[in-house]
Order: structure tokens, then sequence, then C-alpha cells
């Protein structure tokens, strides 16, 4: 009985060279051992650039299991690897890491729910002022 | 055509200033709803809700620098579809307690919803299949579970709820 195990990653450099490899079999007609190769080039390049659920859970802000039932329904970009596990796609959260970088460096003054509609209210009746002087 | 429904949301100023004070390593609701936008739903936002968030977070109760918020909602914006409110719908849409000329939120839901599929296919297409959300902590003026433009309000709670139950 053969057993798949997974190996340890293998470096960028090394990827290129396989998929060089695979270039040039394709070249010298051995079409089939060069798809075996690009295919686990690109399998190996799929797992390093996936993001874990751990991860993306902390960055959403939600739990490692909504993380996994988003990818499986195809609601978060992600993909479940040779091994079972759920990776997201780094670009799904690019922009979620851009907002929680800045306010983590912002100092915040503490402010409740109650205040914060009536500084809304405020800037609305303030506009509204403009609007009707402008006319 | 899309596999599967993609709702379309709107967050209004007072989801995006909650947001704003919410602690990183405990992020609120609000903020949990920011992350999202543009991976688990599709958002939709105009430089009117964007420049009235700005004018709140200037106010000195917040201390804010408006770089900061300049760079915070610079995400945002980049993560949701941008639309222009041209035209107010004038009157009341019967779902809005207040002036529905004060409220960004309601101009860039009419907005979104005259725009042609030719432009954004996503929000038609979220018009058909009846996913169109405008999510807002103002239930003094805006009603909770009534539609305007075809657009449901709906409390960030909910939202939130909804998106983490969706299987599709």
């Amino acid at each position: 009985m053969s057993i798949d195990v997974e190996v340890s990653v293998v470096t960028g450099v090394q990827l290129r060279a396989l998929r060089e490899v695979a270039v040039r079999l394709d070249e010298q007609g051995l079409h089939a051992e060069s798809g075996t190769i690009l295919g686990v080039v690109d399998a190996v390049a799929r797992k390093r650039a996936g993001v874990s659920t751990g991860e993306a859970a902390y960055v959403l802000g939600v739990t490692q299991q909504t993380v996994r039932n988003w990818v499986r329904a195809g609601v978060l970009a992600g993909w479940c690897d040779a091994t079972g596990h759920f990776l997201v796609a780094p670009d799904a959260l690019a922009l979620a890491r851009t907002m929680r970088g800045v306010l983590a460096e912002t100092h915040r003054t503490e402010v409740s729910e109650g205040e914060i509609d009536l500084e809304i209210a405020a800037v609305r009746a303030e506009r509204r002022r403009r609007s009707v002087a402008a006319r | 055509m899309l596999a599967h429904t993609v709702p379309v949301a709107v967050l209004d100023t007072s989801i995006l200033v909650r947001a704003w004070q919410s602690a990183v390593d405990r992020p609120n609701i609000a903020l949990i709803l920011m992350l999202g936008a543009g991976a688990v739903y599709d958002s939709c936002t105009s430089p009117a809700i964007i420049e009235e968030t700005k004018e709140v977070l200037a106010r000195p109760r917040f201390g804010a620098r408006p770089e900061d918020v300049n760079r915070w909602l610079d995400g945002f914006i980049r993560a949701s579809r941008q639309v222009f409110p041209q035209l107010s719908p004038g009157g009341n849409p019967g779902a809005v307690r207040g002036d529905a000329d004060d409220f960004p939120v309601l101009e860039t839901a009419y907005a979104a919803y005259v725009t042609t599929s030719e432009h954004h296919p996503v929000i038609a297409y979220a018009q058909a299949t009846g996913g169109l959300y405008l999510v807002s902590e103002n239930t003094t003026d805006f009603i909770p579970g009534r539609n305007v433009h075809g657009f449901r309000f709906i409390r960030a709670v909910d939202f939130h709820r909804f998106l983490l139950n969706r299987t599709a």
C-alpha cells in the first residue's frame, strides 16, 4: 500500500528549475511527463501562496470554521489542498490587512455609541444649514 | 451569469464610524463587516458616504488625524464598487422616518439601483435575486426590514449573522 506524505516545502528557485525542466521535456515531445511535473509544480506553488484558515480568520475577525464554511461554499476565494487543508487566496485578504494595519498603528479616543450618533447628527445638521444658506 | 447569489451591501456612515472605533484585537461587528468588504460580499459605496464619514471623524470628539482616516478608508474604497449619486430620487421612499435628502446612504442606494447591468453586472444580478442590503445602526430614521430602491435596511448584527450563515 502506498502512502502519500507531504514533503518539506521546496524553494522558489527549485520550483523555477523544475518548470524549466518541464518546458524542455515538452519541447522534446514528452508531453505527459512535462504535464506531470507542471502539475506538481503548480500544486506546490499554490500551497505556498495560500493563507491558512487560522490566519484568514484572524484577518477577517471570524472563526476558522466560518472561513472553512465560506471557502467550501465559494463565498470566500480559496481551495482545499491535497491534504484536506483549506487555504484562502491572499488577494482576498489584502485590503482587510491594510485596514487592520492602519487601525493598529492609530490611537483612537474612546467614544460611546450614543456620542457617535450625536456627532453624525451634528454633521448632517450642519450640512443642512450650509445647504439652506447657499440657496 | 454568476454561479451563486452575491449579496451587495452599502455600509452607512454609522457603520464606518463604529468600525473606526473598534479594538483591533477584538474587532466589533462594524469592523468585521468592513474587513469582509469585497471578500465575502460585494460592497458598494460612494463619495457621499466616504466624505460624510471623514467629516464625522474630523470632529474634535474623535481626535482622529485626517491622514490616518484617509489611509484607512482608502482600503475600504478599493475593496468596494463605487457609484456616484447624481440624481436624488425625491420624496420619501416610505421606509425612512426623516428627510430622505439627509442620508448619503439613500443616494448611494438609488445610484446603485439605476446603475445599468453593463457597468455593474453584480449589482444588477443582486437586484434580480433580492440580495441588496443597506446596513445602518440608525434605527431612528430607517426602518429595519423595509425596502428602498430594492435595498433592504438591516442592522449590522443581522447582516453579520446573515454572512456567517452563508452557504452559497
